[in-house]
């Protein structure tokens, strides 16, 4: 069995969007992803799948319950902690592409090497090399608005490699793609976990996606249903 | 610092008008500094030749504006007060007799004693051609603005109170009063003061009985202003005015002028700041979701914090130089334009460009740190669902 790359343990996350008000948005999950593992969560909408993937990326803190990445309790981290986890360790792929409309592909790429704090001449040779394994080779230097939505996509994940972090987060990656191109993305996403080892989480509504990954989890009104 | 140019070149107008702000402040900054840079080296001038001796002037008249003269005689009288090193006659008479108020000095005809040159501490020196000597008769020595307001060199003669004189030598600029003298010999000054004297002075007196005051230089410079009551207790008819004199008088009187004319300038670049503030709010709202991306990828807030500082230290660049290469050139427009009437109105300083230049950059700063640390606090979250 691999080890252990994440772990949540009894996580909640409550939100109060009026001074009377609340909403449970994370109600008690508890989960463990191993390295090399593709894991899809589903669930219908307003289940609580984002607030799931956001509590899991650290880019929100959980109202109760714990998070462990490689070992590490998020729970004690700083904000800053939290950014420099999500710079070195984590990859995120988001739904609507989110690139930086003023850079092209080839520095919204590198922007998480800077971020991740490598040397200005190796995050270039890198960003080249993962743009090249995407396929983007010819398109290294259009700014997104020059190129399709799958070819953003692809920018996002050579992105997510850059720190070469051993958890990338997907949240509706193929949401705004065509059934082609989001077999392509997937397929790529798959190949990401076999051949480098990665462990993927990706949220989807697209049920049918779920054949190329290793494992579903399924979120209902916040919990675990199997 | 390619991202910031990109950043700044998204809303163009916007940006322009912003720098366009900071560019005002700068300017008004710049030509107002400038204003009071000239008058402070006047005055600094002023401290410097006045600030080590004693002034001793006619019982009747006031400190620096002259009035009835002096017997020279009184001379011998003061050099045997406790304190006092040597006593020289001073002259200073206005160029034109019908100058009016003016900003800065006016155009003098000062006479040159060179025996206390080893006592003056506020040497003047000569580029061109030589000081005139006691024995000289109708030489004059121009201060540097002075020779070319009169566009004259040396060689040339020209006429100073009806009088003719032949310029002999050009003062090197010391950006205060010498610049605008016309020095001449003790007897040729004193001929033409006696020549403005009532007739009734003129029956009774000689041409070198007379002064318009005395320099008393002081064995001890800290003793000025004991010395000058020793003078006034123990001489009569005359007034004697201590170090402080100068400084308190005039010194003041130009810091609060000073004031004046740099809290309007001030004011300029403080709603430039203001400019910046309120564009760079807009900036990170528009942005918002840009900043989410950024600290999803793992940008610390102090990285997006930094970010947005340097687009508003960018902008104070941008319009620091700018607002300062147009206030200099507008600077040199104006004196240029009022060289014939010998008025030198401004003084841009190396201590004037940088100060207001790296005030240009800090007020920028400072104003673009409040939405900046709005930018570098947004809930990661919150700023991705942003639409």
């Amino acid at each position: 069995m691999n080890d252990v790359i994440a772990r949540t343990i009894n996580l909640e996350k409550v939100y109060h969007p009026g001074e009377h008000n609340e909403v449970k948005a994370v109600r008690g999950i508890s989960v463990e992803l191993r390295t090399g593992e593709f894991v899809a969560v589903i669930g219908p909408s307003g289940s609580g799948k984002s607030t799931f993937m956001h509590l899991l990326g650290a880019l929100d803190t959980p109202s109760g319950g714990d998070i462990e990445i490689a070992g590490k309790s998020l729970a004690a981290l700083s904000d800053n902690a939290r950014a420099d986890l999500r710079a070195k360790e984590l990859g995120f792929i988001f739904q609507g592409f989110n690139l930086l409309p003023t850079l092209n592909a080839i520095e919204n790429v590198m922007l998480a090497g800077d971020y991740a704090g490598m040397a200005a001449n190796v995050t270039e040779e890198r960003a080249r090399e993962l743009l090249r394994e995407v396929g983007l080779a010819e398109r290294m230097d259009h700014a997104p608005s020059e190129l399709s939505g799958g070819e953003q996509q692809r920018v996002a994940i050579a992105r997510s490699l850059m720190n070469d972090g051993r958890l990338i987060l997907a949240d509706e990656p193929t949401g705004e793609l065509d059934t082609h191109n989001s077999e392509v993305i997937v397929q790529l996403l798959k190949d990401l976990v076999t051949r480098k080892n990665k462990t993927i989480v990706m949220v989807t509504h697209n049920e049918n996606l779920t054949r190329f990954t290793d494992r579903v989890i399924k979120i209902v009104d916040g919990q675990l249903a199997s | 610092m390619k991202l910031i140019i990109r950043n700044l070149l998204r809303r163009k107008l916007r940006t322009v008008l912003t720098i366009g702000g900071i560019v005002i402040g700068v300017f008004a900054l710049t030509v107002m500094g400038a204003m009071s840079e000239k008058l402070n080296k006047l005055v600094k001038g002023g401290e410097d030749y006045y600030g080590t001796k004693v002034l001793v002037v006619d019982g009747q008249s006031s400190a620096f504006f002259g009035g009835t003269p002096l017997m020279i005689e009184k001379r011998t009288e003061i050099e045997k007060v406790e304190g006092v090193k040597y006593v020289s006659p001073d002259i200073g008479l206005l160029l034109d007799q019908e100058t009016g108020a003016t900003f800065g000095a006016p155009a003098m005809i000062v006479a040159h004693n060179p025996e206390a040159d080893p006592y003056e501490s506020f040497k003047l020196t000569v580029t061109d051609g030589r000081m005139v000597e006691a024995a000289d008769r109708g030489k004059v020595v121009m201060g540097a603005d002075l020779a070319e307001t009169k566009g004259v060199k040396v060689g040339d003669t020209l006429k100073l109170r009806d009088r003719d004189f032949e310029v002999i030598g050009i003062l090197e600029k010391t950006l205060t009063a010498p610049d605008t003298s016309a020095v001449v010999s003790l007897t040729d000054a004193q001929e033409v003061l006696y020549a403005t004297l009532p007739d009734a002075f003129k029956q009774t007196l000689k041409a070198d009985a007379i002064t318009s005051s005395f320099a008393v230089y002081l064995d001890d410079i800290e003793q000025g202003e004991e010395v000058a009551k020793r003078i006034n207790e123990q001489i009569t008819g005359v007034k004697a005015y201590g170090p402080s004199f100068f400084e308190e008088q005039i010194s003041q009187g130009t810091a609060i002028f000073n004031a004046i004319i740099l809290s309007g300038a001030l004011i300029a670049i403080i709603v430039g700041g203001f400019s910046i503030m309120n564009t760079l709010t807009f900036a990170v709202i528009e942005r918002t979701r840009e900043i989410g991306i950024k600290k999803a990828v793992g940008a610390r807030g102090g990285r997006i914090l930094r970010e947005f500082l340097f687009e508003a230290a960018a902008i104070g660049v941008i319009g620091g130089v700018v607002g300062l290469v147009l206030g200099w050139l507008m600077t040199i427009a104006i004196n240029t334009a009022m060289q014939a009437s010998g008025i030198v109105l401004f003084l841009v300083t190396s201590r004037l460009a940088i100060s207001v230049f790296v005030f240009a950059i800090v007020i920028s700063v400072v104003a673009g740190f409040f939405p900046a640390r709005r930018a570098s606090k947004l809930n990661p979250v919150e700023a991705l669902r942003y639409e």
